[in-house]
């Protein structure tokens, strides 16, 4: 168990954070102003498609993207428990990934590595952070194989990665994330590559873990499903920028951004079967040349004079914002 | 497992006296015939008929194939025609020369190879990953002969007469004149200095060529998710280098490993005509030359047991490394 | 016996039997073997003995007090001694200079005149009738393992290189003496007569012939000689080295014959001499010039300046007994008309190739007569000189025209004057002989086609009557100082493989009977005379030229003397400065 989190204090607090690539076709602003916080306890969704900014910003968080051609622009501030992560030393980040800060990917089977037994990577950060021993991190292993809900531990410990399934390799990729009690678990799509029965079994895990290990998670996906089922608030990105914030409940009830309502609107319904998807048009811009303006303003349906000026969050109430001119604070 | 090798070796038994047959029938359907280069004024026909039934040369080929097979069965790869010996005794002598300097080459090769290929992969676009391409790539497109030379008139000639320099190397010769009256400290670093130039004809030419596979495999195994998870575990570079990336990079230099222990035993007969070294290479090119049958045959089909015997272990190499690779 | 039994009988044991033989040795209480025994029965029984000897003779014969005496003087050279030190059946330049002057003993050898002087036989008796030769031998030399040498070694040696069982390459030789047994006579244990038709150069074989050991190879069947392990791996001689160790194509090791009689100057002077194969000439070079061989044999023309220029090593250069001609195939029609080939050779410009190829280290050749040979006088012989519009003249005399306009002379009949010249793989200086002939000889209106063939193949193609498959061929042929180009040029040897240029000419066929039989030097110059103008008329060949060879020695060896006699000719006086040990 973590020591008690302080459930509302700000433990991970992104300002502004701009997170620009150099390419040879010119500066691609994949991350373009980006702000939120993340709280004890909690779990703050990032919602958004492809291509708008949510997984580049979840990497910067650890400084896990390569710094050229990425680069963290001046001004950008992420701080976690009031400490500054953006220019901090290697020695410093390395200290606090998988150790205080954990993070999940999405595709379980090649984010573990083949030629080593599960039960030796599950172990790697304890002996890293820890400093345990051979057979001690072995035995912490089948304890968190068994945590995960993995059966026969003893056994899978010392399999390799491609003698399990892929609901089994995300649960390894869960134990190994908290094998060193992180106040904060970042997870980028940790169900997209996943069945649909196990990905329910995977969300789960994932707020049961949660609860009973008192951490925050910060979740990165496409599907507004999963947000529904582990988020408390959400924030939705469009093009490198936060286009609207809110708890969970505010964002489903009432969208207020045209972007999220087209979100919301694309989402079958059981109970509307035989109804056609609805989608929202176009595709997302080039992050190198984003439109002027509102950058959502040729897929909107209510595109007016209004959009051709960059737009502004607006707040809306505590913990809530849109980015429209259209929305009334 | 034990099953999959014993079908390989199975399997191989067909394949290695398919191989000798077609070395048999090349060799003995070649023109020239070992009698002719003694052929000189004054040796009658009479002589000549006696010198071929001498050499068992005689008798129609497909006997001469059925007694040749047999011999060799029992281990009798026959009297070689030049050196006056058993084959086996000839072979036995030259191998362990050819060994020395293959195992030589290869470790160098390999070891600085993976090395620099690692370096340029971890440091790739720096100032030495260009720098060391442009080496690399000088060290791949030079004929290793030619490299010999150089080293030769650099590191011989010109280092003792030209530049004075305290330490120079032996030009030729596995080992010095006097070489039984050193100390058996003297007598290693003798064997030491002798194989350093050649060693380093084959293995600069060799390393550059690991070297840019490294490199590729290395760049292609860094773009991997693992990579990243081991980042995000907070492991430190080196670590994530040479604990996570390097092992699954070097598998298909394995490939690589097993296509080169052939050469162990081949050698290479450039690099041993220049430096004067009594190998494998020199003594089949001699015998062909010589038409000295035994000897070719003997040699051919012993460096082509080792290829086939140099894939098994390649692939069971491959099954010991990747834990995803089980043979049944 | 035949091959197969000799393989079965000699299938030992490898390195094995080496040791075994070595503990065996040990275990016998003598002193620890020194020199390595090869694991074959013949050597594992001979070599002891000599081990044991040469210690023993050490003791009896200490080493004077003068500092000559010491060091290891090393020799390389591109090519292994073929055959090594058995006198029956080697042909090699090398191998049959390390069994004359190294290893073995010969009955004669030359002073600088080239006059026969006593060796092995330290008295030579020549019969009235000049039909035997009766050489008394010295009592005081002694085989390696301790045997004396006496007449059964001589005798022995005669009958095994006359008969044709053994296959001696150079049977041309004995021609004229009475074959085997009957022909050499014991008379006692050091007297021994050979009986002969009178022919001119009687001698000279016994010159090059090195004398066998008859209690070590008396009982092996002559057909085996070849193969026995006695030439390569555990020789036996009598001469002023003594075999150490061999390594296949690596080196040779020889130690100084404690024993060697003081009348002939005793112990050499060196230690030990090693006969280094080292196959590529820069590296040949480089090795002399980092002092790490001491003589470097064989020397490319290209190379000479480099040595020149060296301090610490001197170029030694003598015209050698080799010459290079392209042969022709008179067979051929093309070159069936002896002007067609005179024409040749007025088209070639041999001076200047000669320069070119070899930097002027060789001069140009006539015929088969060596120019440093008592047989050659420039002034009697009518030489050809370069003149291609006398060969364009003689060419058409002959029938030859460009009738199409093309470049190339046609016959009558259309047929083209096209010739293929071959010549083998990996040698530099014939493929330029062949390159630079085409490029001359367009001028004049013949096509020749320059082709390397691999070494075997081009024998088998020059060689075999039936074949004779090519037009001209670019060659090497090494003279003895006797002279006999019988089996090059006489017409009743026309079907045997030496007969490529298919000669069939009356006056040479006389003349080449009449100086076989020529006893006195002086009646043979006017054969040699008319000899030489004949064969340029002939024009079998075209001779190009007979090269230098060329040596480079390091200065700390002393009291080198090289000629045409041999590289090795004074290898017993060799020293090694004391100054620069």
């Amino acid at each position: 168990m973590s020591d008690a989190q302080t459930a509302g204090a700000s433990l991970l607090a992104v300002s502004d954070l701009r997170t620009w690539f150099h390419t040879d076709q010119g500066v691609a602003r994949a991350v373009d102003g980006v702000s939120f916080e993340v709280r004890g306890r909690e779990t703050l969704g990032i919602v958004g498609e492809s291509g708008c900014g949510k997984t580049v910003t979840s990497l910067s968080v650890l400084g896990l993207l390569p710094q050229p051609p990425a680069k963290i622009q001046e001004g950008s501030s992420i701080r976690f428990e009031g400490e500054e992560l953006v220019g901090a030393s290697t020695k410093r980040m390395r200290a606090l990934r998988g150790n205080e800060i954990s993070m999940i990917f999405q595709e379980p089977m090649s984010s573990l590595n083949p030629v080593y037994k599960v039960g030796d990577q599950i172990g790697e950060a304890l002996r890293l952070h820890r400093g345990m021993n051979k057979r001690a991190s072995r035995a912490e292993a089948v304890r968190l194989l068994t945590e995960v809900g993995i059966p026969e531990p003893d056994r899978r410990v010392d399999e390799y990665p491609h003698q399990l399934s892929g609901g089994m390799r995300q649960r390894v990729m869960i134990a190994m994330a908290l094998s060193c009690e992180p106040q904060l678990l970042i997870a980028d799509e940790p169900t997209t590559a996943l069945d649909v029965t196990i990905q329910a079994q995977i969300l789960e895990l994932l707020a049961s873990l949660r609860d009973s290990h008192g951490m925050a998670v910060l979740l990165i996906t496409h599907d507004l499903g999963v947000v529904a089922e582990v988020c408390d608030r959400v924030v939705v990105m469009y093009a490198g920028q936060v286009v609207e914030t809110g708890t969970v409940h505010e964002i489903f009830q009432d969208p207020q951004h045209p972007y999220t309502r087209g979100l919301l609107d694309s989402l079958p319904s059981v109970d509307d079967p035989g109804q056609r998807l609805r989608s929202i048009p176009g595709t997302v811009p080039n992050p190198i040349a984003w439109p002027h303006g509102c950058r959502f303003k040729d897929r909107c349906s209510l595109a007016g004079p209004g959009c051709e000026k960059p737009q502004d969050l607006v707040e809306l109430g505590v913990d809530r914002a849109a980015r429209c001119w259209r929305v009334e604070s | 497992m034990t099953q999959y090798v014993l079908r390989r070796l199975l399997g191989a038994i067909p394949l290695v006296l398919g191989i000798a047959t077609i070395i048999f029938f090349l060799v003995n359907l070649a023109p020239g015939d070992p009698t002719l280069l003694l052929l000189s004024p004054g040796v009658t026909d009479e002589v000549i008929q006696q010198m071929r039934e001498n050499f068992g040369l005689d008798q129609p080929v497909h006997i001469r194939y059925v007694k040749w097979i047999g011999a060799m069965l029992t281990g009798d790869f026959g009297y070689s025609f030049t050196h006056s010996r058993p084959v086996a005794d000839v072979l036995m002598d030259f191998l362990p020369n050819t060994l020395i300097l293959s195992a030589s080459a290869l470790l160098v090769a390999f070891l600085f190879g993976i090395v620099l290929g690692t370096i340029q992969a971890v440091r790739q676009y720096s100032a030495m990953d260009s720098s060391l391409s442009v080496v690399l790539l000088f060290f791949y497109s030079m004929p290793s002969f030619w490299l010999a030379l150089m080293l030769i008139l650099t590191m011989s000639l010109y280092a003792r007469n030209v530049w004075g320099l305290p330490i120079y190397f032996p030009a030729s010769g596995m080992m010095s004149t006097d070489y039984e009256f050193l100390s058996a400290g003297g007598k290693l670093v003798d064997r030491v200095k002798h194989l350093v130039l050649p060693t380093l004809s084959l293995a600069l030419v060799l390393m550059a060529g690991i070297a840019r596979y490294m490199r590729g495999s290395m760049l292609e195994v860094v773009r991997q998710d693992f990579v990243r998870t081991a980042h995000a575990k907070g492991l430190p570079e080196r670590t994530v280098v040479f604990k996570h990336a390097l092992r699954n990079a070097l598998l298909p230099i394995i490939t690589l490993v097993g296509l080169y222990i052939p050469f162990l035993f081949s050698g290479t007969v450039f690099i041993e005509t220049i430096f004067a070294w009594p190998g494998m290479g020199r003594l089949i090119v001699e015998a062909i030359f010589q038409r000295d049958y035994p000897v070719v045959m003997a040699g051919a089909f012993f460096f082509a047991t080792m290829v086939v015997v140099a894939n098994l272990v390649a692939d069971l190499l491959y099954a010991v490394v990747d834990p995803r690779i089980r043979y049944e | 016996m035949d091959m197969k039994t000799l393989t079965e009988g000699r299938r030992m044991g490898r390195q094995l039997l080496f040791v075994g033989a070595l503990t065996a040795m040990a275990a016998c209480g003598s002193e620890p073997v020194q020199r390595p025994i090869p694991g074959v029965a013949f050597c594992q029984e001979v070599l002891p003995a000599v081990e044991a000897y040469v210690a023993q003779a050490r003791q009896a014969n200490p080493v004077p007090d003068d500092p000559r005496y010491g060091g290891t003087a090393v020799l390389g050279s591109i090519g292994e001694l073929a055959d090594g030190m058995n006198a029956a059946v080697s042909s090699d330049y090398s191998a049959t200079q390390h069994q004359q002057f190294v290893n073995l003993m010969t009955l004669i050898d030359y002073d600088e005149n080239l006059e026969p002087r006593p060796y092995l036989a330290e008295r030579v008796e020549i019969a009235e009738d000049n039909t035997s030769v009766t050489f008394h031998l010295r009592q005081d030399v002694f085989w390696h393992d301790g045997e004396q040498t006496t007449a059964d070694d001589v005798a022995f040696t005669y009958e095994v290189v006359t008969n044709p069982l053994t296959a001696f390459p150079n049977a041309a030789y004995w021609d004229r003496y009475v074959q085997g047994s009957e022909g050499v006579e014991i008379i006692d244990d050091f007297t021994v007569r050979i009986h002969m038709e009178p022919h001119a150069e009687f001698l000279d074989p016994f010159r090059s012939l090195g004398i066998l050991p008859e209690h070590l190879l008396g009982d092996v069947p002559p057909q085996e000689l070849k193969q026995h392990p006695f030439g390569t791996q555990c020789p036996v001689g009598n001469g002023p080295f003594v075999f150490y160790s061999h390594s296949a194509q690596d080196r040779w090791v020889f130690e100084a014959n404690p024993a060697f009689p003081e009348a002939l100057g005793g112990r050499p002077f060196l230690d030990r001499y090693i006969y280094r194969v080292i196959p590529e000439q820069t590296t040949l070079l480089t090795e002399l010039l980092t002092q790490n061989i001491d003589v470097y044999s064989g020397v490319a023309p290209d190379q000479a300046q480099r040595i020149l220029d060296d301090a610490n090593t001197e170029l030694v250069d003598f015209p050698s007994r080799q010459y290079v001609f392209v042969g022709w195939n008179a067979r051929r029609l093309q070159l069936a008309d002896p002007r067609v080939r005179r024409a040749i050779a007025m088209g070639t410009d041999r001076e200047r190739i000669v320069e070119a190829i070899l930097q002027g280290y060789g001069t140009v050749a006539h015929s088969s007569v060596p120019p440093f040979h008592w047989a050659f006088d420039e002034g009697r012989i009518e030489t050809i000189e370069y003149d291609p519009e006398e060969a364009a003249a003689l060419l058409e005399e002959a029938g030859w025209t460009d009738r199409d306009g093309d470049g190339v002379r046609e016959n009558a009949e259309g047929v083209s004057l096209s010739i293929s010249v071959k010549y083998n793989q990996g040698n530099q200086q014939r493929q330029d002989v062949a390159e630079i002939m085409q490029s001359q000889l367009a001028d004049i209106g013949v096509e020749v086609q320059p082709q390397v063939v691999e070494w075997a193949t081009l024998l088998q193609d020059i060689n075999t009557p039936e074949l004779r498959n090519f037009d001209g061929v670019v060659m090497g042929w090494v003279v003895e100082f006797k002279l006999d180009d019988m089996d090059l040029f006489h017409s009743d040897r026309i079907d045997q493989p030496f007969a490529w240029s298919g000669t069939e000419n009356p006056a040479i066929d006389r003349l080449l009977v009449e100086l076989g039989t020529a006893v006195d030097r002086n009646m043979a110059r006017e054969l040699w005379a008319e000899y030489q103008n004949v064969l340029i008329e002939e024009q079998p060949y075209l001779f190009f030229y007979f090269p230098s060879r060329l040596i480079g020695v390091s200065s700390r060896l002393e009291n080198v003397t090289m000629d045409q006699r041999g590289v090795w000719l004074s290898a017993r006086d060799w020293y090694i400065d004391p100054a620069s040990r």
